[in-house]
């Protein structure tokens, strides 16, 4: 088999390092670890060289345009997507070397959600609880009320509207206490109601220790919510900004972030 | 306008992605292959019977019992490929002409009978050497009422179930006619095609003497020959000319009536004695997914539910009546079953009942997730047709072999279906 080609962010005149992440390879604390990730679709590379460290309490907000391949590096970390190469670490638990052991600390809402229609709210939420090894019906019943979802829980997931489906998902990746969240585009299509209360959720898991990374269209959730802010395109990262410097962009003005986006990201797709 | 020759092509396009893209080497075997295959497996059974046992009756007793299940199957199969198709929702909403999505129906049950003809065809030569060839000519020409009629018979009874379930005026005679017991709309969809193949049974049954050397009297042979020849070629035009007219309306109905009965099941887990067998298995993940199968099982496909017990009398009743043609009939019924199991084996590895790329993301290990799978199709197997075949095979000690070899087909074949589709 011939070698993957390589999208143009990997070329010399972008380079691999990330604008604002010159030191962020070896976060202490960091509960996500991800090393030179790539993954490839045939001999398309969707992921290319993807490092992220994400430490515990940290809200990632994941940007990029459409095919930047934010959704398969998600995957890639959840374990529903096998890398060509690099390393992933969940806990210090690598996901290759122990994946039962990676998978049961971290939760994953893919887009669209995956859910079993005909299992109750409730009854989804049990079932992915039980496979964390976390099974807790008093934590998961609250859980649900906190995100809008009391009243439904004992509907079908087959049901729901999209924005319901869209918080299930969202209380599935949460549900069995997990320590690294990765949310696919979860917070689209919510009311606004619905949203703060996600954003509200999402807040108290980070705030519990949990590693939380965002992947959104929606830069005015990722401005309010997020801590970090990450622009994929065409495989790689190539913005990392955080702490001060980001807090200074934000406070720069309204729109802020989307220049900040828009400079950083190609026109056309890889 | 779309034809039916485009929609054909798109549709084998989308098939032979999905098998390409299935891991199992097993999985892309072409079906004429298998099907060649088991023809010719069959027919070496049939030759030790005829050669080995000196046993013709019985040779043909099986070649004929499997020739009608599996026909008959694929007659079962015609609202599949009418009306239940993956993306049916998206066809309904569609400018398609009603005729060209009867057309494509027509063509799949077609290729789909001509698999199972080609099996049979095959497996009928032979009785050639030891019956002569007379014998397999007329055998022959069995095979081609069978296929016919599961071909064209078929689109054509699930095209009027169509019309049936989309008409409200039908829908309110069938509702004055039945009272309290009238029975849901998409049940027609399963009533037609099972009259439909009652027919093809009995005029196969029928024919049955003949095809075995039994003189003909009178013009009852041609007379039943054609009928049988030509009812499911003018049944096929008939519903080709109606089918503009009917088909979209019932497309729309059934998928809509579908999604509805679906957004309404019944909240059962897994029953008792799964419960009771998946303790055994001995990790707890693989105890939680066969536990999860069996409830989105029981929720989504309940018709093996009542299909398993209802098979189960038909067989005590069989064996308490006994006669001379139980042992034939039995057959079909334990084959049918054990088809059946297999099919319903490929439901454990699919949406809705399983979703690979959650259950990839869950701390659960693949090796317990399929112990689980394997322990619901072994499970399956055995009440499928153990305490069928069992008080059969008492009373008639022929049916052993036969309730052996259903049983092995349930559970090996249900086994390979799991491990196809899982890759």
């Amino acid at each position: 088999m011939s070698e993957p080609e390589r999208s143009e962010a990997s070329d010399g005149e972008r380079g691999r390092q990330a604008r604002g992440s010159t030191d962020r390879s070896k976060t202490e604390a960091a509960v996500l670890e991800v090393r030179d990730l790539v993954v490839t679709y045939g001999k398309r590379v969707a992921v290319d060289k993807l490092s992220l460290s994400v430490a515990a309490g940290e809200i990632v907000g994941l940007l990029g345009p459409n095919g930047a391949g934010k959704s398969t590096a998600l995957a890639a970390v959840a374990g529903a997507v096998a890398p060509a190469s690099g390393s992933i670490a969940i806990g210090g638990t690598d996901l290759a070397g122990d994946p039962l052991a990676a998978r049961a600390r971290t939760g994953f809402a893919d887009q669209p959600p995956s859910l079993y229609d005909s299992f109750t709210v409730a009854e989804h939420l049990e079932f992915v609880a039980e496979a964390r090894g976390k099974p807790d019906p008093a934590a998961q019943r609250a859980l649900l009320e906190e995100l809008g979802l009391g009243s439904v829980a004992e509907r079908t997931c087959r049901e729901l509207s999209f924005g319901m489906r869209q918080r299930v998902g969202l209380a599935a990746a949460l549900a069995g206490g997990v320590d690294v969240v990765l949310l696919d585009e979860t917070l689209n299509g919510l009311d606004p109601r619905a949203a703060v209360a996600a954003r509200e959720v999402l807040t108290r898991a980070a705030a519990g220790g949990a590693a939380i990374v965002l992947s959104t269209h929606l830069l005015g959730v990722a401005e309010r919510l997020c801590r970090r802010i990450a622009i994929m395109d065409r495989g790689a990262l190539v913005v990392d900004m955080s702490g001060a410097e980001l807090e200074a962009l934000i406070a720069s003005g309204a729109g802020a972030i989307e220049e900040l986006y828009l400079a950083n990201v190609s026109d056309a797709p890889a | 306008m779309i034809t039916a020759r485009r929609l054909l092509a798109w549709g084998d396009l989308d098939d032979r992605r999905r098998r390409a893209a299935r891991r199992s080497p097993l999985a892309r075997i072409p079906s004429w292959l298998v099907s060649a295959l088991a023809g010719v497996a069959l027919g070496a059974e049939l030759y030790r019977r005829l050669v080995g046992e000196g046993d013709p009756a019985g040779a043909l007793r099986l070649w004929l019992a499997l020739t009608i299940a599996g026909h008959v199957l694929i007659l079962f199969g015609s609202p599949h490929r009418l009306y239940w198709r993956r993306d049916s929702p998206l066809l309904a909403r569609m400018p398609i002409p009603g005729r060209a999505l009867f057309v494509l129906a027509l063509v799949r049950s077609a290729r789909a009978a001509a698999r199972v003809a080609l099996a049979s065809a095959l497996a009928a030569l032979a009785f050639g050497p030891e019956l002569g060839w007379a014998m397999v000519g007329r055998l022959e020409l069995l095979v081609a009422v069978a296929a016919l009629g599961a071909g064209g018979l078929g689109p054509a009874a699930a095209l009027i179930a169509g019309a049936v379930v989309a008409s409200d005026r039908a829908q309110a005679v069938l509702g004055e006619l039945a009272g309290e017991f009238k029975a849901p709309r998409t049940s027609w969809l399963g009533i037609v095609p099972g009259v439909a193949g009652s027919a093809l049974v009995v005029a196969l049954v029928l024919l049955t003497p003949w095809a075995a050397g039994a003189p003909a009297e009178g013009a009852r042979v041609p007379v039943l020959l054609g009928v049988s020849l030509g009812l499911p070629v003018l049944a096929a035009l008939a519903a080709l000319a109606r089918a503009d007219r009917v088909i979209p309306a019932a497309l729309r109905e059934v998928s809509a009536l579908d999604q509805e009965r679906l957004a309404h099941i019944d909240r059962v887990g897994a029953s008792r004695l799964e419960r009771a067998w998946f303790r055994a298995l001995r990790s707890a993940g693989a105890r939680l997914v066969a536990g999860k199968d069996s409830a989105l099982t029981r929720r989504r496909f309940p018709s093996p539910y009542f299909i398993a017990p209802t098979g189960t009398a038909v067989l005590w009743l069989m064996a308490w009546l006994g006669g001379d043609r139980v042992v034939p009939w039995a057959s079909v019924v334990l084959f049918g079953m054990a088809v059946y199991a297999v099919l319903m084996a490929r439901r454990l590895v699919a949406p809705p009942v399983e979703i690979p790329r959650l259950m990839a993301t869950l701390a659960i290990a693949p090796a317990d997730a399929r112990a689980a799978k394997r322990a619901a199709v072994v499970l399956r197997a055995l009440v499928w047709i153990a305490p069928g075949g069992v008080p059969l095979a008492l009373a008639f000690p022929a049916a052993w072999a036969i309730a052996a070899a259903a049983l092995a087909v349930a559970a090996l074949g249900a086994l390979a279906a799991l491990s196809s589709s899982e890759g």
